[in-house]
């Protein structure tokens, strides 16, 4: 409940797709973006099923869903999907070709996923395009950036002068009459990391037909410890970037632009004096004056590899003059001074589980923040090897119950940016929802996108006995979220 | 017919004296104080009960207490077990209700009730005032370093003190009162600010040098009139029906300070207030940090 009206509530979200648009293996949808009258959706397939391979995997057994040995057994080619609102209904209007990859094979999929997507009009584009950046495996080719004039063919425009091993971008950001794209993934025979790239450098291109592309930073921002430039947006006229820091936590920087290379400003450092535990800035977005960044750790909350966490995510809010306010997180003394929750909420909005904060979007004057929680793979996590609060906190709750209740991922709003409430607790009552990965505001109302990796067969304990079982809520799934007001005058 | 004023709620920071005040006001006979109700953590009795009961603290005890005396007219096992099941049968109850069900049993008198869970969380303090409109509030204030002082000896001996009380820029982290006297105080202040009603802002410090004089001048601002019995009473809190510890299966709902001897070390150092000296609960010497000298020096603190 809230003093402010307009608010979306769980009861006003329609579920406009399930089960990954029919296929289980969409576990993602990874990208979203408002264009020429529909919503476009890329989705990330097999996700799951490739976490596997990582490493180091994570330790979960059994399997959380039956995945073949062998990756290629799975189509993993992913897919662009578009939704008309007036007819309610979804077309798939791409799927990524296959190509003859390095090691002989031709059912490489080019592209895994499609990470990111932005509508922009460059200066030699006639109108707005859709822009996609897509994820590619080490087997096939560099990743591309598609581009597409009317939604329906999608062409790959020049790529950025990238190291080989970059595997994937993620943020389109247009800024100063240019677009903006960073390398977030990288991969190799050897492995693949999915959050952390092998060079830490924002390219732009004002001509993106052509290529054209430029560095426009320093190799990670001058500092060798910023690993990856993960997340790009606007503020207040100027380009940010937030990186990925396993050493001393992640950083903030921006810049006005102009000629490339740009003259670029610190803003935050030490993850907002929290350190390693705010490795990474890792979603950003300006609301009510201010610029809104939610930090936490990567692989979920949980950097294994680097031995950060798991902890729970943070939400930051800076000012045009760089001073900064705790909005979610954990009180403490900083350089900017002493620094408490303004919401009250300490991370993660009070809970471990939502490791990531991990999507923000404005929508009729709210604020709404999606989180990545991982309470749905504690059946196949060796819970008994956590921490004994841990432990004793999750016997109090009662293992059940949690997954009954929350279960899933949460979507929270603000209009103020102080008070908090939760939209859903439990990814719109479907325990699988594992995250909201995207959210748009469009005139239709809030779209959001889940990430549910739980299909098409997920395990399930029945007795003493683990199996696999079809899972019909099993994949991505797309939520409209309309105001009642709204939805009343249709 | 007179219309039965809101409820009148202490709102404090933790360790400013918010439960001693509540058993001061109950002396008055047209007021009636609970413990600590913890009520605005939820909308609702049934989600309220269920953050009892996954809770690490002891926030259930304060509301059976009062359920326990007002419902079934004492406070053992027998009543506070007869507390959970009434609670448990009203589980659909907005807090506001229940609240409302709780002042009509003590009625004529006005509930007076301590608060110092509320002022930590802005959504807290948002459904008190939506609950309870026309809610009276005293803002009860205690100098940063006694309060931090008083907090910090209690702390010390605790294998459980809540996250919100700590500089988790430490490790392990570190029991920081200024914190929460920061945190709280300007919560407040946010929601005063909201208030179109009158309330009323009082120092600790002056209840105690002055507490004839600054009992009066609440009751004033409360337009009740203080006869000398009520003063007498009022001097009296240890009168209060909740003010020791309560039965084995809710023996709390009062802050520690009232329910608990604090040594007297800790009771000298308290003594001493100043906005400039090293603290003596932090490792590295540090003094307040400024946002709370303001703070305080905002409130005539020195």
């Amino acid at each position: 409940m809230s003093e402010a009206a307009g608010g979306l509530r769980e009861a006003d979200f329609r579920l406009t797709c399930d089960s990954g648009f029919g296929d289980g293996w969409n576990h993602y949808a990874h990208s979203m973006a408002a264009f020429r009258g529909k919503l476009y959706v890329g989705t990330s397939r097999g996700t799951m099923a490739a976490l596997r391979m990582g490493d180091p995997p994570p330790r979960m057994r059994p399997w959380p869903i039956e995945a073949p040995d062998d990756l290629y057994d799975i189509d993993r080619r992913a897919e662009i999907w578009a939704y008309t609102a007036e007819t309610d209904t979804w077309e798939r209007v791409y799927q990524s070709p296959h190509v003859v990859g390095s090691n002989g094979r031709s059912d490489v999929p080019s592209y895994i996923s499609f990470r990111g997507m932005s509508v922009y009009q460059g200066p030699a584009d006639r109108a707005p395009c859709l822009y996609v950046s897509a994820w590619s495996p080490h087997t096939a080719h560099a990743p591309d950036i598609l581009r597409s004039e009317d939604g329906l063919r999608f062409v790959a425009v020049p790529r950025p002068g990238f190291s080989p091993s970059v595997r994937a971008c993620r943020t389109l950001q247009p800024f100063d009459a240019r677009m903006h794209i960073s390398p977030t993934a990288s991969g190799s025979s050897k492995g693949f990391l999915q959050d952390i790239s092998s060079e830490a450098v924002i390219y732009a291109s004002d001509d993106l037909a052509r290529g054209r592309w430029q560095a426009v930073n320093e190799e990670g921002f001058g500092n060798p410890d910023n690993a990856t430039i993960f997340e790009l947006a606007t503020y207040n006229g100027q380009l940010y970037g937030g990186t990925v820091n396993a050493v001393t936590g992640g950083e903030i920087w921006k810049t006005a632009g102009g000629q490339p290379p740009y003259r670029w400003q610190k803003v935050i450092t030490h993850g907002a004096g929290r350190g390693v535990v705010n490795e990474v800035g890792g979603t950003l977005c300006e609301f009510n004056g201010a610029l809104y960044v939610a930090f936490g750790i990567i692989n979920g909350g949980y950097h294994r590899a680097a031995n950060i966490g798991p902890a729970a995510a943070e939400v930051i809010r800076i000012w045009p003059d760089d001073s900064w306010d705790l909005i979610v997180g954990e009180s403490r003394t900083t350089e900017q001074g002493l620094k408490y929750p303004l919401s009250g909420y300490g991370p993660g909005f009070d809970s471990l589980f939502n490791g990531y904060i991990w999507r923000m979007c404005v929508h009729d004057g709210w604020l709404y923040a999606g989180t990545l929680n991982w309470t749905n793979t504690m059946p196949y996590l060796a819970i008994s090897l956590w921490p004994e609060d841990v432990l004793a906190l999750v016997r109090r709750w009662g293992e059940e119950h949690l997954l009954a209740r929350y279960g899933g991922a949460e979507l929270w709003r603000t209009h103020d940016g102080i008070h908090w409430e939760p939209v859903t607790r439990s990814g719109f009552g479907n325990k699988f929802n594992w995250g909201i990965r995207t959210l748009a505001s469009t005139p239709e109302g809030l779209y959001v996108g889940t990430v549910n990796p739980f299909g098409p067969k997920v395990a399930v304990k029945r007795g003493k006995q683990w199996g696999y079982v079809h899972n019909p809520r099993g994949g991505c799934e797309v939520w409209l979220g309309t105001s009642p007001s709204v939805g009343a005058s249709r | 017919m007179s219309v039965m004023p809101a409820p009148l709620f202490i709102l404090a920071a933790p360790y400013s004296g918010a439960s001693y005040l509540a058993g001061q006001l109950d002396g008055h006979s047209q007021l009636y104080a609970l413990p600590e109700l913890c009520l605005f953590m939820a909308d609702e009795v049934g989600e309220l009960l269920d953050i009892f009961r996954l809770s690490q603290g002891p926030h259930a005890d304060g509301l059976l207490r009062a359920v326990a005396q007002l419902e079934f007219g004492a406070q053992t096992d027998a009543e506070i077990g007869g507390a959970r099941d009434w609670l448990q049968q009203r589980r659909q109850w907005a807090v506001g209700e229940l609240l409302a069900t709780l002042a009509s049993r003590a009625a004529p008198r006005r509930l007076v009730i301590p608060d110092t869970e509320s002022p930590l969380r802005p959504m807290d303090l948002r459904r008190l005032r939506r609950h309870v409109p026309g809610a009276g509030v005293i803002h009860l204030l205690r100098h940063p370093w006694s309060q931090g002082c008083l907090l910090a000896g209690w702390a010390r001996e605790r294998l459980f003190v809540p996250a919100d009380f700590k500089d988790h820029g430490w490790t392990p982290q570190l029991v920081d009162p200024q914190i929460p006297w920061l945190r709280a105080n300007r919560n407040i202040e946010r929601l005063l600010v909201t208030m179109t009603h009158r309330w009323q802002r009082v120092q600790v410090e002056a209840l105690d040098l002055q507490p004839r004089e600054t009992l009066a001048h609440l009751c004033s601002g409360l337009d009740l009139t203080l006869a000398s019995e009520d003063l007498r009473r009022m001097l009296a809190p240890n009168l209060w029906r909740f003010a020791a510890y309560g039965p084995g299966t809710a023996p709390y709902g009062l802050e520690a300070e009232v329910l608990e001897p604090i040594a007297a070390d800790d009771l000298a150092l308290a003594a001493q207030p100043s906005l400039s000296a090293p603290l003596p609960w932090r490792p590295d010497q540090s003094a307040f940090a400024p946002e709370v000298v303001a703070q305080a020096r905002s409130y005539g603190y020195s």
